[in-house]
């Protein structure tokens, strides 16, 4: 009886030996899931990052979150009819670095992009980066080309990306559904430097310039779409100025 | 309150702020704001104190300028005041800052240093009583610079982490600031 019991007992503890040798890969329930720097964070059924795994990593270091970056996640045509193609010299990279900030929703950990501008990129949609989930997502797919004026779509010509010119000579910066082609009423890609805020807790400013009319103003407000995330987005507001050449 | 990031290169120095009700969608206020010649970043702190950092000119003998001013009065507090210590140098959507309200502390990312001070890839304090940066150490292996990263270093007080968006091919970073 007693040779038995030790049998079961050495085999209970080889048991518990191999499980914790086989643990690096087993979800993490106490702790963040780390490779050096690099953090591959275990995530809950709802696909937010758990909050033992926030709860343990170390303090004031350097943490890379892998495989969080953008265009590993998204790509064309980003929610566009088939075929899109975003005018510009580099427009999917220009969506975040065209001297482009991000609207934060401080409360949910989320950063809102829209970029492009100028001659770097014609991409005008807005994405959204949920830090809790450490996914992006299209808020608002881009402007097909078909909804845009030709002297838009031809670069290098057009360094102006910022601006859509109709045959009927007026300017805009958005795609009017007023005009031929029909438009789809969305802002056309700009440098928005910081001027782009969630508009949630209702505390929303603006930069403006004083001097030579440059004045940075709402133009134009983009509304949520609630279907990509599992909470609402907030609406984001974009905040340029009204002869912006950039 | 949410902090705003403001970037704008060569201008003339003056500013006006402008208050923006999202749900009336107008202005509804608006102070002048004389800040600085040249590209800076801003954040604001417990206070409702915007604190603007910007550089006055391109170059190694950049001075990096403070000004401040009161969101809760409508008022400009600080005109141009120079700063010291362990400078970054300013350009376009360089250096991003950000209040972190935990640690009661400004941060800035240096995405371009300088010879004897600041080196792009380090993390900075800024001391709001001094008007001078110092480093404020983080270990492990800094995150690839960028440029361009205007206000794209947020902190979210939630999960107590810095949160750094780099390039749309470059992986996010986080540092954990307190427990």
């Amino acid at each position: 009886m007693r040779f038995i019991a030790m049998l079961l007992l050495v085999f209970l503890a080889l048991g518990v030996h191999a499980k914790a040798e086989d643990g690096a890969s087993e979800p993490s329930t106490n702790g963040p899931t780390l490779k050096g720097d690099q953090w591959t964070p275990t995530r809950d059924a709802s696909g937010n990052i758990t909050q033992a795994e926030w709860d343990g990593l170390p303090l004031n270091r350097w943490i890379e979150l892998m495989d969080s970056s953008m265009e590993s996640q998204l790509s064309p045509p980003y929610g566009a009819p088939a075929g899109y193609k975003a005018p510009g010299n580099g427009p999917t990279q220009a969506h975040y670095n065209a001297f482009t900030g991000a609207g934060w929703d401080e409360k949910n950990g989320r950063f809102y992009h829209f970029g492009g501008g100028h001659a770097d990129g014609g991409n005008n949609m807005l994405t959204c980066f949920d830090v809790a989930r450490g996914r992006h997502s299209v808020v608002m797919p881009p402007t097909h080309q078909s909804m845009m004026p030709d002297g838009y779509k031809v670069p290098p010509r057009n360094q102006n990306l910022s601006a859509a010119c109709y045959p009927s000579g007026k300017c805009y910066h958005f795609f009017p559904s007023t005009e031929t082609p029909a438009g789809d009423d969305k802002p056309c890609a700009s440098h928005e430097w910081s001027g782009i805020v969630p508009a949630s807790d209702g505390s929303t400013r603006c930069w403006t310039r004083r001097n030579g009319g440059l004045v940075r103003r709402p133009r134009k407000l983009i509304a949520s779409d609630s279907s990509v995330a599992a909470a609402s987005h907030s609406t984001v507001i974009i905040c340029r100025k009204p002869d912006s050449s950039t | 309150m949410t902090s705003e990031g403001g970037q704008i290169g060569d201008n003339n120095g003056y500013y006006r702020i402008v208050k923006y009700d999202p749900v009336k969608r107008k202005e509804v206020g608006a102070f002048d704001f004389d800040a600085a010649v040249g590209s800076g970043v801003s954040c604001v702190d417990q206070n409702g104190l915007l604190w603007y950092l910007a550089g006055d000119r391109a170059g190694p003998a950049q001075q990096v300028n403070v000004s401040t001013a009161d969101l809760l009065k409508s008022a400009g507090i600080r005109k141009r005041t120079e700063c010291g210590g362990r400078r970054p140098v300013y350009e376009d959507g360089d250096n991003p800052m950000e209040y972190v309200p935990d640690i009661d502390k400004i941060l800035v990312w240096c995405t371009i240093g300088r010879l004897g001070e600041a080196q792009a890839g380090e993390l900075l304090e800024f001391d709001r009583s001094t008007f001078t940066f110092s480093l404020f150490p983080v270990a492990g292996t800094p995150a690839p610079v960028q440029r361009l990263m205007n206000n794209k270093m947020r902190y979210w007080p939630k999960q107590k982490v810095l949160v750094l968006q780099l390039a749309t091919n470059v992986n996010a970073r986080v540092i954990k600031l307190t427990k």
